[in-house]
């Protein structure tokens, strides 16, 4: 009886409209997704998958801080840049084409792995190849600025859609366990691996600061960053993040879209399969 | 701190009980000091020299993952610990073998290679002597 009753809610489970599982088909895969989310689920009871497209913000442990956030939300800092680049990201190319003629695929499905090229293709790549098609110059910085304005402009027009990642080719399945490799392994002299902060300890204190949650963590780049906005340049894409990250832990960091970082986005991206786009996002 | 706060209460309510309004030394102790005058203090005392070690950024920076509880007061300047590794509490009772908090400090993997612990003495994080002014420090909390 009790083996019907858990094959039964097993079943539901399955069945439920909730996106908690991932779009590919490869057992190994779906496997591996379904059992990071589920630490998460099992560590953050209160937290729904939803949520995490809060980033930090999402956590129990920021609660205090977050009604901070919530002000801040009310006029958000970033209003004035998304106008511009709603009209960048419009504005006619030189054939008279615009950048969305390029950007067909859904931001859900970015990065993605083209099988002819044999590489990870990144929106930064399809936009500076589209400026490039319709006789524009290509945008040499890829990490803040213009570039990440236009991210913001593209990915925004798919906010509340789930990421959606393809992960079914073995070329795609490759670029998952490349990613999968960079998350797990050590770096740096401080000797941390993503894992180790944003899976292992996530939600712990870091002297006064919250540990983000590893699922949802691409979600809402470009991000307008208060940290950054101190220098001068408060928008940052992911890449620019992660070469923050490999700073911090005293590693030499990768270039923006370099292949590590590719594939680490990629990864990030598939682990979030089901939570919903948020674009952009102010982060402190 | 909950130790330090039933120690307080318990004195506080021995003042009372005695009539007499007589501190406890430890409060009228001065506090410990923060990153900033750590940098320009000179002593000799490997306890006070392997406190500053612990608390500077650019140095152990246990606190950015580790709470402490002092005897002496806790600087005002100087920010609580995180809560990614245990506690930094009775030191000398959970290890008994100094030499055994030394290997934890100069490399944590080696004795659990689940680990988030940096190894401060393997990856040259913290020089031998800096190590060994850690541990007379961690032996006097």
């Amino acid at each position: 009886m009790r083996k019907i009753v858990v094959t039964l809610a097993t079943l539901t489970l399955l069945s439920g409209t909730s996106a908690w599982v991932t779009a590919s088909q490869d057992p190994k895969v779906k496997k591996e997704i379904a059992e990071y989310q589920d630490y998460f689920k099992k560590r953050f009871p209160t937290v729904a998958k939803d949520d995490y497209s809060d980033g930090v913000n999402a956590l129990p442990q920021y609660a205090e801080r977050r009604a901070n956030w919530e002000m801040l939300m009310e006029f958000p800092p970033y209003d004035a840049d998304m106008d511009k680049a709603r009209e960048m990201w419009k504005k006619p190319l030189k054939s008279g084409k615009t950048l969305g003629s390029c950007l067909t695929r859904p931001a859900t499905k970015y990065p993605y792995y083209d099988e002819q090229r044999k590489e990870i293709r990144t929106v930064e790549l399809d936009i500076n190849e589209c400026l490039k098609k319709h006789g524009e110059e290509p945008i040499k910085n890829v990490k803040h600025g213009k570039m990440a304005l236009l991210i913001a402009a593209f990915r925004e027009q798919y906010n509340g859609q789930p990421w959606d990642i393809d992960i079914d080719t073995p070329g795609a399945i490759a670029a998952y366990e490349a990613g999968k490799k960079f998350y797990w392994t050590k770096r740096g002299q401080l000797n941390f691996s993503c894992a180790n902060c944003h899976v292992h300890s996530a939600g712990n204190k870091l002297r006064g600061d919250v540990l983000s949650a590893g699922i949802g963590h691409t979600t809402g780049f470009p991000v307008y960053r208060t940290k950054w906005s101190l220098a001068g340049k408060p928008w940052g894409t992911v890449h620019r993040r992660y070469g923050g990250c490999n700073r911090q832990v005293r590693a030499k960091p990768f270039k923006a879209q370099s292949p590590e970082y590719r594939a680490l986005e990629f990864y990030e991206a598939a682990i979030s399969t089901g939570v919903p786009l948020k674009v952009p996002s102010q982060r402190q | 701190m909950r130790t330090y706060k039933t120690t307080m209460v318990a004195f506080g309510a021995a003042a009372l009980l005695s009539g007499t309004a007589a501190l406890p030394t430890s409060a009228a102790a001065e506090s410990l000091p923060d990153e900033q005058q750590c940098s320009k203090l000179k002593s000799d005392d490997a306890v006070m020299k392997g406190w500053c070690v612990a608390i500077t950024r650019r140095k152990g920076n246990c606190l950015a993952c580790h709470g402490v509880n002092t005897k002496s007061p806790w600087p005002d300047k100087l920010a609580p610990g995180g809560n990614i590794g245990p506690p930094l509490v009775a030191m000398k009772q959970r290890f008994p073998d100094k030499a055994k908090l030394r290997a934890q400090v100069y490399d944590a993997t080696n004795i659990n290679p689940q680990s988030v612990m940096p190894p401060f003495g393997k990856h040259n994080l913290l020089s031998d002597k800096e190590i060994d002014l850690i541990v007379e420090w961690l032996y006097s909390i």
